[in-house]
């Protein structure tokens, strides 16, 4: 058994210079309502390396993100939203307030939903995040506005998901517009896949080696939704580098 | 799946069909207490347009209601909300009411965001919809798995604009576009504009009113549906051509 790892370093501070490396990074969703037992639980099975809770097919509220992303900065593993609908772009600041170290944006089509999700999630100058009372990881660390702010916009990670063949098509847009990860949505893919029938990327692979070659020559990396270490492993070999486990939680993720 | 209640195929056939509303901090056990209290009803209402929305407390309630084998319809938060549905039948209703709805605009986005494609474009997740078996719940789910269960929703799930005002009625033909069930009667918001609009001939009552959106709705092939409130008045509305509707709880 893997003993639990404390963090004596926030997972935060090197998550993102990890990602764009290309380093192996693995994550685990959890309900959002997960008590301290339970994530502590997650992760004994692995060291993950960070936390993944959905408010898009879920029941959301507030203070069950707040409580989830206070136990993951008390523990130093970054917590993952992904936020209630694409629409709710603008939302991103209030919801980074709560807690967590990453958002992902789902169903992302224009590249409108990157630039607006990348000023809601950016402090100025790079964005126009506002600045209040926050639970957002490292505030001890960095108690002075522009201290925070410059480490904020150096740490947060900000998630794209890829749902169409009209987004996966744009995914090297996406990337220069300010996402640093593209994830992946293989089951409304396949309802867009099953629209456009005569279009040149006919698989779910055909898809996910596209986004690999686009995405290769920029520092934004592809995270693909896991269900087992066989499907890891084989998204392995295609090139991927960034992961999110799926076996913990009973329900489907997208 | 919850064959044996298919609702939308007993509103589309226009069978009188009955629901009771419960609060939105339901029980289990007060959910059973009031469809016990009268055979009639076919499904529950849940409302968060007037109530609170706590979407854990929502979920309980649909949760409970499909261990009971009840359908629940649900009035959402707004009429300007319809790109959410999908989210809400993600936590497991049957029905959507879509409040003060005026527009084709948004009688078209409510389908789009209520149907899975190839209908609407509604997203695939939520491990409390409606009829869910755990080969649904696999990830990713089967190709045959997913568009079965599509499917399925695209001929089970119910849809309904409440329409509000003179404009409203007088715009079904328009609003029911294909893949709306119902439209349902909001009279209070309606006699503030028949307040407003005292020279139209609608404005006479509301009953004809509901005369002329009867019409209007079997010209459409939609139905309407009433808040009838009382059991007391089900005949007075099924006699005006009403098919569908919603009461309070029988004492």
């Amino acid at each position: 058994m893997i003993s639990i790892k404390i963090h004596h370093m926030h997972g935060i501070e090197t998550l993102k210079s990890r990602i764009q490396n290309g380093d192996k990074i693995v994550g685990a969703s959890i309900r959002m309502w997960a008590s301290k037992a339970e994530i502590e639980q997650t992760l004994t099975s692995r060291n993950y390396d960070y936390l993944a809770v959905d408010a898009q097919h879920s029941p959301f509220n507030e203070e069950n993100l707040a409580n989830v992303s206070e136990i993951g900065n008390e523990i130093g593993i970054p917590i993952q939203l992904r936020i209630k609908h694409t629409q709710f772009t603008f939302t991103i600041g209030n919801m980074l307030d709560l807690g967590p170290s990453m958002i992902e944006v789902p169903q992302v089509e224009e590249i409108s939903t990157v630039i607006d999700a990348f000023a809601n999630f950016y402090y100025p100058q790079k964005g126009k995040r506002s600045w209040g009372p926050s639970r957002s990881p490292q505030t001890n660390e960095h108690p002075k506005r522009l201290d925070y702010a410059e480490w904020w916009n150096a740490h947060g990670i900000l998630w794209m998901q890829l749902e169409s063949i009209k987004a996966v098509t744009q995914a090297k847009e996406f990337a220069k517009a300010g996402a640093d990860v593209l994830s992946w949505g293989p089951n409304d893919l396949a309802f867009s896949r099953e629209s456009n029938l005569d279009h040149s990327l006919k698989t779910d692979d055909d898809c996910i080696t596209h986004v690999l070659k686009e995405l290769k020559e920029t520092s934004t990396k592809l995270c693909l939704r896991t269900y087992g270490d066989e499907q890891l492993a084989r998204y392995e070999q295609m090139g991927a580098t960034m992961f999110l486990d799926e076996t913990s939680i009973a329900q489907a993720p997208d | 799946m919850i064959e044996h209640l298919n609702l939308k195929q007993r509103i589309n056939e226009g069978e009188v069909t009955i629901g009771v509303s419960v609060p939105w901090d339901a029980s289990r056990s007060l959910i059973e207490d009031i469809w016990s209290r009268d055979d009639s009803y076919h499904f529950i209402a849940v409302d968060s347009q007037h109530s609170p929305l706590v979407e854990s407390q929502l979920t309980s309630v649909f949760v409970a209601a499909q261990e009971l084998a009840i359908p629940v319809h649900f009035r959402i938060l707004h009429t300007k909300m319809t790109y959410r549905i999908g989210n809400w039948l993600d936590l497991g209703a049957s029905s959507i009411e879509v409040p003060q709805t005026e527009t084709e605009a948004t009688a078209q986005e409510a389908v789009d965001y209520f149907y899975y494609p190839q209908i609407g474009k509604r997203s695939w997740g939520g491990a409390t919809r409606v009829g869910i078996e755990s080969r649904h719940l696999k990830f990713p789910t089967s190709d045959g798995d997913r568009i079965d269960y599509a499917n399925w929703w695209n001929s089970y799930g119910v849809l309904m604009l409440q329409i509000e005002s003179i404009s409203a009625i007088e715009n079904i033909s328009n609003l029911a576009k294909s893949g709306i069930d119902c439209v349902s009667w909001g009279p209070n918001d309606l006699a503030f504009d028949r307040e407003a609009n005292p020279e139209h001939p609608l404005s006479a009552s509301d009953e004809v009113c509901v005369e002329y959106a009867v019409n209007a709705c079997n010209e459409a092939g939609i139905r309407l549906m009433i808040r009838n409130n009382d059991h007391s008045q089900r005949e007075k509305y099924i006699e005006m051509g009403a098919t569908v509707l919603l009461e309070n709880p029988r004492n």
